[in-house]
């Protein structure tokens, strides 16, 4: 019994009191829930109340002038059905473009806080968008029979990240799951991963977006806001990729998720991204921080405009201290109540940007989720620049804390692969873990995410299959996507009629690729269905394209087997070579652990003429000692190298532990 | 929604019908807990028309209580939708769901 939860105060027929005001959004309390919601320039505030799906509310509740403390208003509305409610304010304030306040006390506005959001329960059914309230909150039930689950202990060094997108990973027939392109299918698909052997899975954005924000028909054909880089909430998992997205169920179907991936070994990163939200510039919509605290929560102009440092319209303020605060407990809701183990972030520069828009040397936000008590074990990934010219690869704020995707890997490793001269000492270095980015006594083991494909460009498939982008399907005259891939299409453009040599070809260069990135010191990330050939038809940017063109086709695993067999094996070597994740010793007679060879050992060509690269791992560990030789040539023909004296088991060394890869 | 003790011997047999939902759960929950005896027992879904989230949650609880006193507790005949919701969030490895009652008595050694 406590003497603070019952009603003080009615309004209407709704018995009310004074909230828990450091509780933000919406609690369950004993008999009631708690409603609590900070604006700095609110005048006053109302909490609106609909019955699930209904266009008109059934209350609208005033906060109380003496239910405010500082500028947080907080409720507790006693008796409400929390199953069959939907919940918005609705803020009162000045209307003041260039000082940053643009309040509209008739928008009912989505609680920035909410951990369900209802208006998009299924996927892709068209929204009523004569309704004022579209994206509404929710209150959910945050327990959960966890059955002694815990985010996974393994150490980050263990990583091989595989990167899906949640709806395309099943949706397609081929993928032959029961629930098809949503969390309850992936779950089925969980001993596909733990065959293939990858140890963690990363999510594309699986907060709350609409994937209706700028659809689009072309040609007939719907477009749609497929890869959700554009929040709506950050605290709600998005509805339309849950099969019980209709009953409201999505976070026990998440958890759930998250639970099986756990007792398979696998941990689970989330892609976030909190640079820019849904809202849009000044043309946006109102959805909730706009309309609750604008300037809070954007970066503005002086003017009042918003910068668009994010490429997609504004800038969220992420330094100022509520937006910082929002950030990290958010981040540890996910980790707390979801289990997640990681995140990998957004265009994470504009993290590290002041409230001015100006690049911080020692950003408190990074510096907060870096040094946070719950994210201790949590991996951060940051992808080091934004669309605002900011490129921090290498020297993103990062506490000796933070990973980065190395886009550096990409780049070389793409260039190398197809051939091109004067890499082979960058490739040399990407291979042994780029320490001439990221200094090794500095930032350790973990900070290189290596990658040679992702989301963003060319699947491995298309790297070798395409000289150019296809992107005429998005719509946008073919200037979407980047035009920087680095690609080659092994002496034909694209798939139709391929003769069988280039298939070949094309089957070497991937496993070429394969080899590399699961022998290179860093963290390794695959785009999910590259182990088995998946093509986008040369799209480099399908972010609208939901269908057969991201959906992966599952046909493709039997097709090329030689493919996802080759993708096994090597996740297996890696690991079975602690060396190559930097869990050895070093080997008393005194090799150093990672070290680049020529044809002749020790002789490496450092000439921009050589094609040659050669490394050697040597390491040892409670069990066995070994050195690990990779070759890698370039050249038509294959050379013949020279390796580095082994130790006494040799012969059988050289025999297990070689691969050469070339053309 | 009504829950009826339809055999009492040497196995019990209790059948539901409506919906559980926040308005009923709780009360579902603790007529059933009531109704738990020292025997199997078997709960009749087929009238269940709806399940949602907080009757997801007393469904696990009724199982979970019926555990700890050593019960076996067997979910019979659940409607399609009802069993979909179970496989979508999870909930149906935590239950001894069976399709129909035959199975369930089966089981039992009927």
């Amino acid at each position: 019994m406590r003497i603070d939860l019952h009603p003080t105060d009615t309004y209407g027929d709704f018995k009310i009191r004074p909230g828990l005001f450091l509780a933000n959004g919406a609690h369950i309390v004993p008999g009631g829930i708690n409603f609590t919601i900070y604006s700095s320039g609110a005048k006053s505030c109302e909490l609106v109340l609909f019955h699930s799906h209904e266009r008109e509310p059934f209350a609208v509740i005033p906060f109380p002038e003496n239910y405010k403390i500082g500028n947080v208003f907080s409720m507790i509305v006693f008796d409400l059905d929390y199953e069959n409610l939907e919940y918005g304010f609705r803020v009162d304030g000045e209307y003041n473009f260039p000082l940053g306040n643009v309040f509209d006390k008739n928008k009912t506005l989505l609680d920035p806080y909410a951990k369900i959001i209802s208006g998009r329960d299924v996927w892709g059914e068209e929204p009523d968008w004569s309704k004022d309230f579209q994206y509404r909150s929710k209150v959910s039930l945050d327990d959960f029979d966890w059955e002694g689950d815990m985010p996974l202990r393994t150490s980050q060094k263990e990583l091989i990240i595989y990167e899906a997108h949640v709806r395309g990973f099943t949706k397609d027939e081929s993928s032959g799951v029961k629930f098809k392109g949503t969390y309850a299918g992936l779950r089925e698909k969980i001993p596909y991963l733990k065959e293939l052997g990858i140890t963690a899975l990363e999510l594309l954005p699986v907060f709350e977006f609409d994937e209706f924000e700028g659809a689009r028909e072309i040609d007939g054909r719907k477009l749609l806001n497929y890869w959700g880089y554009s929040t709506v909430g950050f605290f709600a998992p998005k509805a339309g990729y849950a099969a019980s997205g209709k009953y409201s169920m999505q976070v026990d179907e998440f958890k759930d998720l998250v639970k099986e991936l756990h007792k398979n070994g696998i941990k689970i990163i989330l892609d976030v991204v909190f640079n820019h939200t849904a809202e849009g510039n000044e043309h946006g919509p109102y959805i909730s921080f706009k309309g609750i605290d604008n300037k809070t929560y954007y970066i503005l102009t002086p003017d009042g405009y918003y910068y668009n440092f994010s490429g997609c319209g504004n800038t969220l303020n992420c330094n100022n201290p509520v937006v910082r605060n929002l950030i990290l407990t958010c981040l540890r809701y996910w980790v707390a109540t979801y289990h997640v183990d990681g995140f990998r972030f957004d265009l994470a520069a504009i993290l590290g940007r002041n409230q001015d828009g100006s690049p911080m040397n020692n950003p408190p936000l990074l510096e907060s989720l870096a040094y946070d008590p719950v994210l201790s074990s949590s991996i951060l990934i940051a992808e080091a620049w934004d669309s605002g010219g900011l490129y921090q690869v290498g020297s993103f704020p990062n506490y000796g804390r933070w990973a980065e995707w190395n886009g550096k890997y990409r780049d070389d490793l793409c260039r190398f692969l197809k051939g091109e001269a004067g890499l082979a000492h960058c490739v040399a270095y990407r291979i042994a873990g780029s320490e001439d980015i990221y200094d090794r006594a500095w930032r350790g083991d973990c900070a290189s995410v290596n990658f040679i494909t992702c989301h963003d460009g060319f699947t491995l498939y298309d790297l070798f299959a395409y000289n150019d982008k296809h992107n005429e399907a998005n719509g946008w005259g073919g200037s979407d996507g980047g035009n920087d891939n680095h690609s080659w299409n092994c002496g034909w453009e694209g798939d139709f009629d391929l003769p069988a040599d280039i298939k070949y070809l094309r089957h070497k260069m991937i496993k070429n690729a394969a080899a590399i990135l699961l022998t290179s010191i860093g963290i390794p990330m695959i785009l999910a269905g590259d182990e088995f050939g998946n093509s986008q038809y040369g799209n480099n940017n399908p972010y609208c394209q939901d269908n057969k063109t991201s959906w992966l086709d599952w046909n493709d695993l039997q097709k090329n087997q030689d493919l996802f067999k080759f993708f096994k094996s090597m996740i297996a070597f890696r690991k079975r070579h602690p060396v190559l994740m930097r869990m050895s010793e070093g080997i008393p007679i005194g090799y150093p652990a990672i070290s680049s060879h020529g044809v002749e050992a020790w002789q490496f060509d450092y000439s921009p003429e050589n094609r040659f690269v050669g490394i050697m791992f040597a390491g040892k560990n409670s069990r066995r000692q070994r050195q690990l030789h990779l070759s890698g040539n370039q050249h038509a023909l294959g050379k013949s190298q020279r390796l580095v004296a082994c130790l006494a088991t040799k012969s059988k060394l050289a025999g297990r532990s070689q691969y050469r890869f070339g053309r | 929604m009504t829950v009826t003790v339809e055999r009492n011997d040497n196995i019990k047999i209790i059948a539901l019908d409506g919906q559980i939902d926040v308005a009923t759960s709780d009360q579902t929950c603790a007529d059933i807990v009531k109704l738990l005896e020292k025997k199997p027992t078997i709960i009749k879904m087929p009238k269940v028309t709806y399940v949602s989230s907080s009757g997801l949650r007393a469904l696990l609880m009724i199982a979970k209580t019926a555990k700890s006193q050593g019960i076996k507790v067997t979910y019979a005949e659940a409607v399609p939708e009802v069993v979909d919701v179970l496989q979508m969030t999870g909930f149906i490895k935590m239950l001894h769901c069976v399709p129909t009652m035959a199975d369930a008595l089966k089981e039992l050694g009927e």
